[in-house]
């Protein structure tokens, strides 16, 4: 067992060596190097063919046609390509998101609030779903899009994409879905789910950093205005030179997982019900989200008692998140575990244990004693502990000389 | 975050962790901060021979940088007078960890624990005189 253990498949995930070797194929003069945009040539028939074979298996992990599949440099970018590209091309000028979303979806549409559209943000439930109803009171005559995450990054809670889509599309409304988390680990079917964009992500998927994928239906179409002009590449929408070897990557990591997603589920998800029974027998922690309805590999517990800076401190042989990567280099508590209703001490106390493909249940084991250790090291020290033991409420502690600090 | 040696070294071994009972005449308590800001610290003095401090307890709830600054200063205040401990300054505690930044508020915490402390002792010694 090789130390630091990687808990962190949330943040990122390595390349499975299958992927490796498609890659690079795709690179050196002895592979298929050709730009695959050079159909007049034999390099470049190579890479076409190469990269439409990607498309399909891309297409086919979520139920599309390989026309529907975008190529874009990860979920942030197909993210900024749908809510960007369907605003500009529809009249309505109201849209609606929910208040857990992943940053790059927030700050798109802060970015088309100051331009004049106006943006709804749901609160979620205290487990992290979506009130169905609430979302429907929210919709108005303007809105053009709903777009809404598939797994919470942090919290790993799974929205029942099928009745949101259900509604969205009863009501005439656009349906975005951020599925970086949740594609290859849980099944999508774009069709059954009346989704009509989807953002995609190759490295949360045992693929390359810098490729994603946005999926846009063809029937009906949905309109959308390209925001990176160029050479034409992506029937308009996306332009750049294609990058084959990032691309079959994404291909042959979608390709192994709809082959294998099943059994694999299955085995992360004994794993992460075995590191949750170990991580309760210390007490006092607490599982945020919904306990059910979640994807296999991710759980985020908050530890009573001690901040998750110092826990993430004692814990050096775990490579683990407070909560998301993109933001945990700020100590603001997160702004999901805020919605989800958590007290500042509570989302202070967070920490996210992401498990993936290459977790072994001798890791685990290890993870859950090494958090042991630290929490009761932690627990000793805190003198909030000391309180909450003798049965007070962190968040009224009224102990007259424990005044603010200014 | 990346922190300084003597930092994970206080973080790793906090030296000095537990409490003395607050009643006796001997001990002095500062007790600071609220689960709210993050951070709470108790830190104790105990006094043999007056004015020496003689020994420290602490205890504390928040980032690493409390933890060990807190740490630090309950070994700093051993052989200290209680003019020496209240005269404390929060940058000789930020410099002397190499406190990122954004912790400085640690430092300012463990000042305003000690001169509480100090100022709790001498209080008892006048209430008793």
């Amino acid at each position: 067992m090789q130390l630091p253990i990687y808990l962190d498949y949330a943040a990122t995930t390595p390349v499975d060596p299958r992927v490796a070797q498609v890659m690079i194929r795709h690179l050196t003069q002895d592979g298929s190097f050709g730009n695959p945009a050079s159909t007049g040539h034999a390099f470049g028939q190579t890479a076409q063919r190469a990269v439409e074979q990607a498309r399909q298996q891309v297409a086919t992990l979520i139920h599309a046609d390989p026309k529907e599949i975008i190529w874009t440099s990860g979920a942030t970018e197909s993210t900024n390509l749908a809510l960007k590209g369907v605003a500009q091309a529809h009249k309505g000028r109201h849209l609606v998101t929910c208040k857990t979303e992943h940053r790059a979806t927030l700050d798109v549409c802060n970015q088309l609030e100051r331009q004049g559209y106006r943006v709804s943000y749901l609160d979620p439930q205290p487990n992290g779903l979506l009130d169905l109803q609430q979302l429907a009171d929210t919709l108005q005559d303007d809105t053009v899009l709903v777009s809404i995450m598939h797994v919470n990054n942090e919290i790993g809670v799974s929205q029942d994409l099928a009745a949101i889509g259900q509604l969205t599309r009863s009501r005439g409304v656009l349906l975005h879905v951020d599925a970086a988390q949740s594609v290859g680990k849980i099944p999508i079917d774009v069709r059954a789910m009346n989704i009509d964009l989807m953002s995609l992500t190759a490295h949360k998927l045992y693929g390359p950093k810098g490729i994603g994928a946005l999926y846009v239906q063809r029937l009906p179409r949905v309109r959308l205005t390209a925001q990176i002009h160029g050479g034409g590449q992506e029937r308009g929408l996306r332009a750049g030179t294609l990058p084959t070897h990032q691309i079959v990557g994404m291909g042959e990591a979608c390709h192994i997982a709809s082959l294998e997603m099943a059994s694999e589920n299955d085995r992360i998800r004994q794993l992460r019900d075995h590191l949750w029974r170990g991580l309760q027998e210390l007490g006092a922690v607490l599982l945020n989200g919904d306990p059910d309805q979640r994807v296999a590999g991710i759980l985020n517990v908050s530890f009573s008692g001690i901040s998750s800076e110092s826990l993430l401190m004692a814990l050096k042989n775990l490579a683990l998140s407070s909560s998301s990567a993109c933001s945990s280099a700020n100590s603001e508590p997160s702004h999901v575990l805020r919605a989800l209703g958590l007290s500042d001490t509570l989302a202070g106390s967070a920490i996210r244990f992401s498990i993936g493909r290459f977790t072994t249940t001798e890791e685990i084991d290890f993870a859950v004693t090494e958090v042991h250790c630290a929490v009761n090291r932690l627990r000793e020290l805190s003198p909030l502990w000391e309180l909450q033991q003798a049965g007070l409420d962190p968040d009224t502690v009224q102990w007259e000389t424990f005044a603010a600090v200014q | 975050m990346s922190y300084s040696d003597i930092i994970r070294e206080h973080f790793d071994h906090p030296r000095n962790v537990g409490t003395f009972l607050a009643e006796e005449r001997t001990i002095g308590t500062g007790r600071k901060g609220a689960p709210a800001l993050g951070n709470m610290l108790q830190l104790q003095i105990k006094v043999m021979q007056h004015p020496v401090i003689a020994d420290t307890r602490f205890k504390a709830y928040g980032n690493v940088g409390i933890i060990a600054a807190a740490s630090w200063v309950s070994e700093w205040l051993k052989g200290k007078t209680l003019e020496q401990a209240a005269d404390i300054d929060n940058a000789l505690i930020t410099e002397q960890l190499a406190l990122p930044a954004t912790q400085i508020q640690s430092a300012v915490l463990v000042e305003a624990v000690v001169i509480a402390a100090v100022a709790d002792y001498q209080a008892k010694q006048a209430d008793n005189a």
